[in-house]
């Protein structure tokens, strides 16, 4: 598996050089060693893989038992002021500061970022509009729900515009219609506002629609690093077929071809052709068969198959 | 969400301060404004305003009284009206001791603390608010700064404010035109006590407050452990009074200004350092227990 190397790329956003984290006996993180490029990333994983571990050394809330962590070239262990200047964080758990409005969590938040106060007071207003809570941003944060809770704390993450953005399951709490919104929102900042975005998310469809680069850990250790179609099993076209016919004459004509993949008792399946070659191949596979082609569509690349593949997981 | 339309948006170009000495004051102002604090305040302030509206009833009554007693040209006593006269009889000078001293305001110190300092910190550890703060350019010890000077100015402003106040408004407002030069040297003393005593209660209830993230099971601890310590010292104190284990009382806290309201000269031998050592050990306890949690706390902090 390709996995970008941390020292190669000094204009990475973050750098990630041989970082381990233990606690006590627990391997948290064990020699990861990646550059993160600009634009949206995917930090992915199963639960306990890391990925939260990994994002609390770059922040600096853990001291890594050995490797180093660079944001923008600065050392996270001695620079973690400045570091946490360039950083907008939004935690995956509820945090909320009791007795505030959503307003005023979000001009404190800009405050402790160092922003003066009638700057923090400004902008909070600017973000908690963009983040899409309104009016109700004047309401005591206790009777939000999940959903608003979620709009302020991304308002948290950008009051003082920071150039790089860790979301920490972003999604979570969100109706279907929100989840929309704010996946745009990422995508906008990523795409339109030239924000690095570190997305940590265990859905694979958010991911897929806002990140072209993914970071996959698994048990502490990278497995795989780099743009989603890299990942994928094999670069060899593949297609989403359907193909009636003699059953055993069928499978020995793929044989034949290189052609790999299953079909299904209906001949629905995914078959993958032998590399740089054309779709012709499946209509002569289907012509010697006797078989019927009835569909053929190209296959394209899934997150959900590179994240796998980069497990090692057939699902 | 709400139906409202996206803004779009604005990158920030104004200043960022780097200030890192004053990255605590924005901690400790929220703390003072944010609707849960002054939630808790206004009963407190109720409580610390009691015995000065008491005071003013009080000499009210004493002045109609007065006015009574001329008119009839009695000449009577107030001491012949039992016990209604004995409580007009009620001096300045006893209101200062009961209200500035241990009768009063040492609980009402322990209260403040329990119900703002304690919660402080556990309600953070609760709703992990550690995440906010600490993903900021802040550090650990911003974090304490903060919180402990928005206990500090409370319960300061409710001694040695109103001590001050109280001292201004009876100099000017007052009967006793000499009470000003007469009282003036008690003033420096009793707002160092004051300020001393603040200090060391609100570091106390913060470094409770780090023991679990139940604030309330914890403000009802601090204050039982108090009146535990306030029972023990007061029965210690007829049984064994030769042995002075009484100060285990934490109204030896407020000894030095006990002297100065009573008019007593001030304290010598065991009572002297008694006091100021309660203090210290306090302090001690409150550091030390502070520090073992910053160490265990090192995931999630600064």
């Amino acid at each position: 598996m390709e996995v970008a190397q941390a020292t190669v790329d000094p204009t990475a956003p973050v750098a990630l050089s041989k970082l381990t984290v233990h606690y006590g006996p627990v391997r948290a993180l064990e020699g990861v060693d990646v550059a993160l490029p600009c634009g949206a990333v995917g930090l992915l994983g199963p639960n306990g893989a890391g990925k939260s571990t990994a994002l609390k050394a770059i922040l600096g809330f853990v001291r890594p038992t050995a490797g180093r962590v660079e944001v923008y070239g600065l050392d996270a262990a001695r620079h973690r002021r400045a570091v946490r200047r360039r950083i907008g964080y939004l935690p995956e758990r509820d945090t909320h500061l009791t007795g505030l409005t959503g307003f005023q969590a979000v001009a404190f938040a800009g405050e402790l970022s160092g922003l003066p106060r009638r700057e923090a007071r400004l902008r909070a207003h600017e973000v908690l509009q963009y983040a899409g809570l309104g009016e109700a941003r004047y309401r005591a944060m206790s009777g939000y729900s999940a959903g608003m809770r979620q709009r302020v704390k991304l308002a948290q993450a950008l009051v003082h515009d920071p150039p790089l953005l860790f979301l920490d399951e972003p999604t979570n709490g969100l109706d279907p219609e929100g989840r929309q919104e704010m996946l745009h929102l990422i995508r906008e900042l990523a795409r339109h506002h030239g924000k690095d975005v570190i997305l940590s998310t265990h859905i694979l469809h958010d991911a897929e629609s806002v990140v072209d680069w993914v970071a996959i850990l698994h048990a502490g250790r990278l497995v795989g690093a780099g743009p989603i179609r890299q990942l994928l099993p094999s670069p060899r076209p593949t297609y989403r077929v359907g193909l009636t016919g003699p059953t055993e004459a069928v499978r020995a004509a793929l044989a034949r071809h290189g052609i790999t993949g299953e079909l299904d008792a209906r001949g629905e399946g995914v078959l993958s052709l032998p590399e740089g070659s054309a779709e012709d191949r499946l209509f002569r596979a289907a012509a010697e068969a006797g078989a019927r082609l009835w569909r053929l569509k190209p296959h394209e690349p899934t997150l959900e198959a590179a994240f796998f593949h980069a497990l090692d997981v057939h699902p | 969400m709400n139906g409202s339309a996206p803004h779009a948006y604005r990158s920030y170009t104004g200043p960022i301060r780097t200030r890192a000495w004053l990255a605590w004051w924005p901690i400790t102002r929220t703390e003072l404004t944010s609707g849960m604090y002054r939630w808790r305040l206004l009963p407190l302030y109720l409580l610390l305003l009691a015995p000065l509206l008491f005071r003013e009833a009080l000499l009210y009554a004493r002045f109609v009284v007065a006015e009574v007693q001329v008119n009839m040209k009695a000449g009577m006593a107030a001491g012949r009206m039992g016990s209604m006269g004995r409580l007009l009889q009620w001096d300045e000078r006893v209101f200062y001791s009961d209200y500035l001293d241990d009768r009063f305001l040492w609980l009402f110190l322990l209260l403040a603390a329990a119900v703002l300092g304690v919660p402080l910190v556990a309600r953070d550890l609760r709703t992990r608010a550690w995440e906010i703060y600490f993903a900021r350019a802040i550090g650990r010890l911003d974090y304490f700064v903060g919180k402990f000077a928005a206990v500090f100015l409370v319960l300061f402003a409710a001694t040695g404010g109103g001590v001050l106040a109280l001292y201004l408004t009876t100099s000017l407002l007052g009967p006793d035109p000499e009470f000003f030069a007469r009282h003036l040297g008690w003033l420096a003393p009793l707002l160092t006590h004051a300020a001393l005593l603040s200090a060391v209660l609100a570091l106390a209830a913060l470094a409770f407050g780090t023991l679990s993230e139940n604030g309330i099971v914890l403000a009802g601890a601090w204050l039982g452990l108090f009146f535990v310590a306030f029972c023990i010292g007061r029965v210690l104190r007829h049984v064994e009074p030769a042995a002075r284990l009484d100060w285990i009382d934490p109204r030896y806290l407020f000894l030095a200004s006990s002297s100065l309201l009573h008019g007593h000269p001030p304290p010598a031998g065991f009572a002297a350092w008694v006091g100021p050592a309660v203090l210290a050990a306090l302090s001690a306890a409150a550091v030390l227990v502070l520090g073992r949690f910053l160490r265990r706390q090192k995931e999630g902090l600064g």
